[in-house]
């Protein structure tokens, strides 16, 4: 088990994470939260990149930075911005990281093709990583992050350049993984975790703020989710006396998804993940921004 | 893993055009005294024909030969050669060139070598202990260091004169000045190159992976930051090899351009180099071989200092370009610094023993003829304090890089 106890994390004067508590067992964990709300921060500090300025991180119950390279063997990180070598062939990057995972060259040939082949790749193995394409790069990520197949897996927006078909790719990838390790995947993409995440963090003013299953999220508007048609000269006032989570443009006005804690005369609608997300990261998430995801 | 890092260091095209650049450079700076080239062969004759020294046997041998020359153009019959040089306007307008030329040499380490007895019988180096001190308003602590030195200095010279160290034939200094030409033009020439290549190829291998946004992906593998160990092993390894064919190649072709035959055992502390008032001496009987051996030696050591020291500064900074830049203004300003010590105490020696110092003066290695660096184990304390220093602050710096935010 993966546990975070009471971590905070400083960068000098500035606090990015405050007395996080968290413990992971086996099955797809999403970290949920708008760019720049200490997702990366956190992942960074379970995989060692950065150490927290209070508490600790343990896996069984010994401190990560004490267990060195016992945790790293264990460990795969796909990172947010994943570096890599122009000039080397997919196969080669892959031989070379294998080589700092401590896979014998036997072992680690028949790991990459296997990899290589559940990724997609298998017939670029042996061009250079320079004439691949973003989605492709994240997917070499992928097979990286894999190749010590490890118990735990922390991605870092895995889904950054992946195209919708090979998200739904990436998403059944996991499925299957998550049997009998840790998965932790971070994103601001909703539909990236849900249907497949046993639990969503959300991370809100520095500290966790919801580590619930999807089901339990959602249970947080129940009966408080309305749908209105209304003439655009009242768009402005349901902006103020409601939280509006989305609108849009119908033939006879527009079309208003919004929160309220009394019942009126609107259609009540069932409420998803995203309209979690957007409740309660409703300060800082931009509306217009939302509906590419829609 | 080392194979991995080092394939890295090899893996840099500046790398490669930079050797090619320098490796041009040091060829036209060997070819640039091609001029000398003929009549410097002339010396290897003696060698064959007198024996390696200017022992009183040989001097009157050579004196034998060249008035025989002389002999061969004039009908007057003179004793000594110094006698027909008198009278050269009997001889010299009627001599063919080849015989003049060779008969030119011959004098001038016929004469050369009867001085050297009385040369340093005469030779006091109290004038030069003065002269240092004048030069460099040296008083109290640091005169102390230096009056001490010099009468260590006068011990070597004794024993020089007993070993006949002196009489060896060797280039003519004040004519030729090869010791300069070789050690500092291009000694100095190497030895900057070497440095250059040692920092670029250093700073490159560390901080690949943070130039290369590969960081975050390698360092969390099992391996992960231990791979800084495998980086300073091999950028040494690497600096050595780059710096031994740049030397290697430079001197090869040095030695194959220059004739060096009958020479090589030639002691390094003989009068014939001598360029200036002062004859190079070094601090123990040594062949010229040897000298160059030590010096390489020492050129090669100083690389691995340089190399540790931009391991070093590399894992702080991070980034290939500051560290270069780092390094330039550490060399700068230890400069600076050094010329800030007073010259009432010994610190004005203390601050000499650097580096940076060091490769400035690349001539006067293992000698005492650098007043400054006058200590017969001046290179090797140098090349062991610096050496041992950045060992520690090399093993420092990587423990805190094991303990440091990558970001």
């Amino acid at each position: 088990m993966l546990e975070v106890h009471h971590v905070t994390k400083n960068y000098q004067s500035f606090t990015a994470l405050k007395e996080v508590d968290l413990q992971f067992d086996h099955g797809i964990y999403g970290l949920l939260a708008p760019n720049g709300a200490g997702k990366t921060t956190l992942m960074k500090m379970l995989v060692t990149l950065t150490f927290p300025s209070d508490g600790e991180i343990t896996y069984n119950h010994e401190n990560i930075v004490d267990l060195g390279e016992e945790y790293r063997d264990i460990l795969g990180y796909l990172p947010q911005d994943f570096g890599y070598y122009k000039s080397y062939t997919a196969e080669k990057y892959l031989m070379y990281i294998a080589a700092l995972k401590g896979l014998d060259k036997t072992k680690a040939k028949l790991r990459i093709k296997e990899l290589l082949e559940l990724v997609g790749l298998q017939d670029v193995g042996r061009k250079k990583l320079k004439k691949f394409s973003g989605g492709m790069i994240q997917r070499v990520g992928v097979c990286q992050a894999l190749l010590n197949d490890p118990k735990v897996l922390i991605l870092d927006e895995p889904t950054a350049g992946l195209d919708p078909k090979e998200r739904a790719r990436f998403k059944r990838l996991l499925s299957t993984l998550a049997r009998d390790r840790i998965i932790l995947l971070s994103t601001h993409i909703v539909s990236d975790i849900e249907s497949i995440a046993k639990e969503i963090i959300m991370i809100k003013d520095k500290r966790v703020l919801y580590k619930k299953n999807q089901e339990e999220l959602r249970s947080l508007l129940e009966g408080k989710l309305f749908e209105a048609i209304i003439p655009f000269e009242d768009v402005e006032a349901y902006h103020s006396k409601f939280s509006v989570l989305s609108e849009k443009q119908e033939k006879n006005g527009i079309k208003v998804r919004f929160v309220s804690e009394q019942k009126g005369a609107w259609n009540e609608v069932e409420p998803s993940l995203e309209d979690v997300f957007l409740y309660v990261y409703e300060e800082e998430t931009d509306l217009s921004e939302d509906r590419k995801h829609d | 893993m080392i194979r991995h890092e080092l394939s890295k260091a090899f893996r840099s095209p500046v790398l490669y055009g930079l050797v090619l650049f320098f490796l041009t450079l040091n060829m036209a700076l060997i070819v640039s005294n091609d001029y000398k080239k003929e009549s410097l062969s002339f010396v290897s004759h003696v060698v064959e024909q007198y024996g390696p020294k200017a022992t009183d046997d040989s001097l009157l041998k050579m004196e034998e030969d060249g008035l025989e020359l002389i002999h061969d153009y004039t009908d007057r019959r003179f004793s000594t050669l110094e006698e027909a040089l008198q009278h050269e306007d009997s001889f010299i307008p009627s001599m063919q060139q080849d015989d003049f030329e060779r008969l030119k040499q011959l004098v001038l380490y016929f004469e050369t070598g009867r001085q050297a007895d009385s040369f340093y019988k005469e030779l006091n180096l109290q004038d030069a202990r003065s002269g240092a001190i004048d030069q460099y308003g040296l008083s109290g602590g640091a005169e102390d260091v230096l009056i001490n030195q010099y009468e260590k200095a006068e011990e070597r010279k004794k024993e020089l004169v007993e070993n006949a160290e002196h009489l060896s034939f060797f280039f003519h200094g004040a004519t030729y000045e090869m010791h300069s030409f070789l050690f500092k033009e291009i000694g100095r020439a190497l030895l900057f190159e070497a440095m250059v290549l040692t920092v670029l190829l250093t700073a490159h291998v560390t901080t690949y992976e943070f130039e290369r946004r590969t960081s975050l992906t390698l360092f969390v593998t099992k391996k992960g930051r231990t791979m800084m160990r495998d980086k300073w092993v091999a950028s040494t390894v690497a600096s050595g090899i780059i710096s031994a064919f740049v030397f290697a190649f430079t001197l090869g072709i040095y030695f194959i351009f220059y004739d060096y035959s009958g020479l090589l055992s030639s002691s390094f502390s003989n009068f014939f180099m001598s360029e200036m008032k002062m004859p190079y001496i070094s601090w123990w009987n040594v062949t010229f071989t040897e000298y160059l051996g030590l010096f390489v030696l020492a050129a090669l050591a100083l690389q691995i200092v340089f190399n540790w020291i931009t391991y070093a500064l590399a894992l702080h900074l991070r980034n290939g370009h500051l560290t270069y830049i780092a390094f330039a203004v550490l060399f700068g300003a230890y400069l600076c610094f050094s010329s800030l010590l007073p010259a009432n105490t010994g610190l004005i020696f203390a601050g000499q023993f650097s580096p940076f110092i060091m490769i400035l003066n690349p001539h006067a290695w293992f000698t005492m003829n650098n007043p400054m660096t006058i200590f017969s184990y001046y290179e090797v304390v140098t090349l062991a304090a610096w050496g041992l220093g950045f060992i520690l602050i090399g093993a420092f710096s990587y423990k805190h890089f094991t303990r440091q935010s990558l970001l």
